[in-house]
């Protein structure tokens, strides 16, 4: 990938005839020289060990796992992670009401651990991707009004978010998608003009398609556009995704 | 300067483990102990082996060596993005980002420049630095499939055919957790059924690609890829579909 030669790569740490035999599996290589020749070619140790990792212990690799993971519906993967962390993580607790969510059973946990996860789940600071994530992950457990004034900091900040970055993308389009199908249930209309609004801002990037369509859906739901409303169902069901219509 | 060993002596102690404890099963325990010191060099094999087996992440383990962020994918996304504002500007800076070495990943910066700026008669060149990688590659993994996603377009069509089957008999029996994996295979079938549109005799390759498509896991990334192959394959809705996957703003992937 870097495009050396053999005799370039191995940058007179060690002779190339010694280091050809390395990369044909001859020879071991000590550690130390290792460092030495990634470095001096500034190749990450990260994309150079990655591969060798027998599990993923780095604790920002562990919520981006568990956010795809979420956000992919994916119970089993989310619960071989569980297993591979201490219950002092805290993503031991997030990954207890990804699962409690994504099996509709949230209203099922006892009070006392709803009051845990709103506590220790979402810390605000600012609204970057890390607190995104935390408020889409419990936006299930706050009352109405609380949610209410959650959102509207959120839409305050819109313009100062970073809407490149699909990280934040991910949970911000989501969600709003939730707020708006909540406040379709309650009969809220002129609010979910509004969330919408804030939809279509969001750049057209594949990975936020669904809550973008499932935009369109409620549109058409509230003008009262039933062959729209058809043909998105027809879509996401041909397509795998019915349960997003759920809501 | 903290050596190997050091570091080796520090991870054990916060363990709470003994020499021979943490050298266990991989390594004779004087050895060990001379490694430690520093007296003697451990090869790359022995010490990941020590690693895994006393629970160590290798990454954390060569925190204080070097980098050890990921780099290569922050590069990729940065590419994406230009590439979708047909940032000419923002490619050209990656190309010449002297912190940045990944030489292959560079490549892919360039053709899309060549490919903005409509310099057909310039992919030939790139062309076959790619097959050059490609073909000595050992095993596709997140790195290459990203690669092939954004130069399979260059490729000629029988050898391209070659590459995306040799994938799909790849992938096809393993159950795939990995979600940046999936959203590449569908990324690269979406492209590969773009290509196989433009061939006459494709037809047998189209089915072959949609039948994939449909086999990966459904999860939420790769819904616009999914929606492209149900596109591909109605008769009578075809239309509607597009419709409201152009009104969503997705447009540019039915062109």
């Amino acid at each position: 990938m870097l495009e050396l030669t053999q005799l370039q790569m191995s940058a007179g740490i060690i002779t190339g005839s010694f280091y050809s035999r390395v990369e044909r599996g001859q020879s071991k290589i000590n550690a130390a020289d290792l460092i030495k020749i990634l470095n001096s070619h500034k190749v990450s140790l990260y994309d150079f060990f990655e591969p060798f990792e027998k599990a993923n212990f780095n604790q920002k690799i562990i919520d981006y796992k568990i956010y795809s993971a979420f956000d992919s519906k994916n119970i089993d993967e989310l619960k071989d992670i569980q297993k591979k962390i201490s219950s002092e993580n805290k993503a031991f607790l997030q990954i207890q009401l990804m699962i409690a969510i994504l099996q509709d059973q949230v209203a099922a946990l006892p009070e006392n651990l709803r009051k845990e996860m709103r506590h220790k789940i979402l810390q605000i600071g600012s609204w970057n991707k890390k607190s995104l994530w935390e408020l889409l992950l419990t936006m299930n457990l706050y009352e109405a009004s609380e949610l209410n004034a959650l959102l509207d900091s959120i839409f305050e900040k819109y313009a100062e978010i970073d809407f490149q970055d699909h990280e934040v993308l991910i949970p911000l389009a989501n969600i709003l998608i939730n707020y708006l199908a909540s406040c379709y249930q309650q009969n809220y209309l002129s609010k979910c003009q509004e969330i919408l609004k804030y939809l279509d801002k969001l750049p057209a990037n594949p990975q936020i398609v669904l809550p973008k369509i499932l935009g369109k859906y409620y549109q058409a739901k509230i003008i009262g556009d039933n062959s729209k409303v058809n043909t998105i169902q027809r879509l996401l069901i041909k397509s795998g995704y019915k349960s997003y219509l759920r809501k | 300067m903290m050596e190997i060993g050091d570091r080796l002596k520090q991870l054990r102690l916060l363990q709470g483990k003994t020499q021979k404890e943490m050298s266990d099963g991989c390594l004779d325990r004087s050895f060990y102990s001379r490694v430690e010191n520093n007296k003697n060099s451990i090869v790359v094999e022995d010490l990941i082996s020590i690693l895994r087996s006393n629970n160590i992440s290798i990454v954390d383990f060569f925190n204080s060596f070097g980098e050890t962020q990921p780099k290569n994918h922050i590069y990729q996304e940065m590419i994406e993005t230009a590439f979708v504002e047909k940032n000419i500007n923002k490619l050209q800076a990656i190309q010449r980002d002297a912190t940045f070495t990944n030489q292959i990943i560079k490549y892919v910066a360039e053709l899309l420049i060549v490919k903005l700026e409509n310099r057909t008669n310039e992919y030939k060149k790139l062309r076959e630095k790619f097959k050059k990688y490609i073909y000595h590659l050992d095993k596709w993994d997140e790195d290459s499939l990203w690669i092939l996603a954004y130069i399979m377009f260059v490729y000629d069509f029988g050898d391209l055919e070659w590459v995306v089957d040799s994938i799909f008999n790849k992938f096809q029996h393993d159950r795939i957790n990995d979600s940046k994996i999936v959203y590449l295979l569908a990324q690269i079938s979406v492209n590969y059924l773009k290509i196989c549109s433009k061939q006459d005799k494709a037809k047998a390759q189209v089915q072959k690609t949609l039948d994939f498509l449909d086999d990966l896991p459904n999860i939420s990334e790769i819904a616009l890829y999914k929606m492209y192959g149900i596109c591909c394959q109605s008769t009578n809705h075809k239309k509607d579909y597009e419709i409201i996957l152009k009104e969503s703003g997705y447009e540019r992937y039915f062109k």
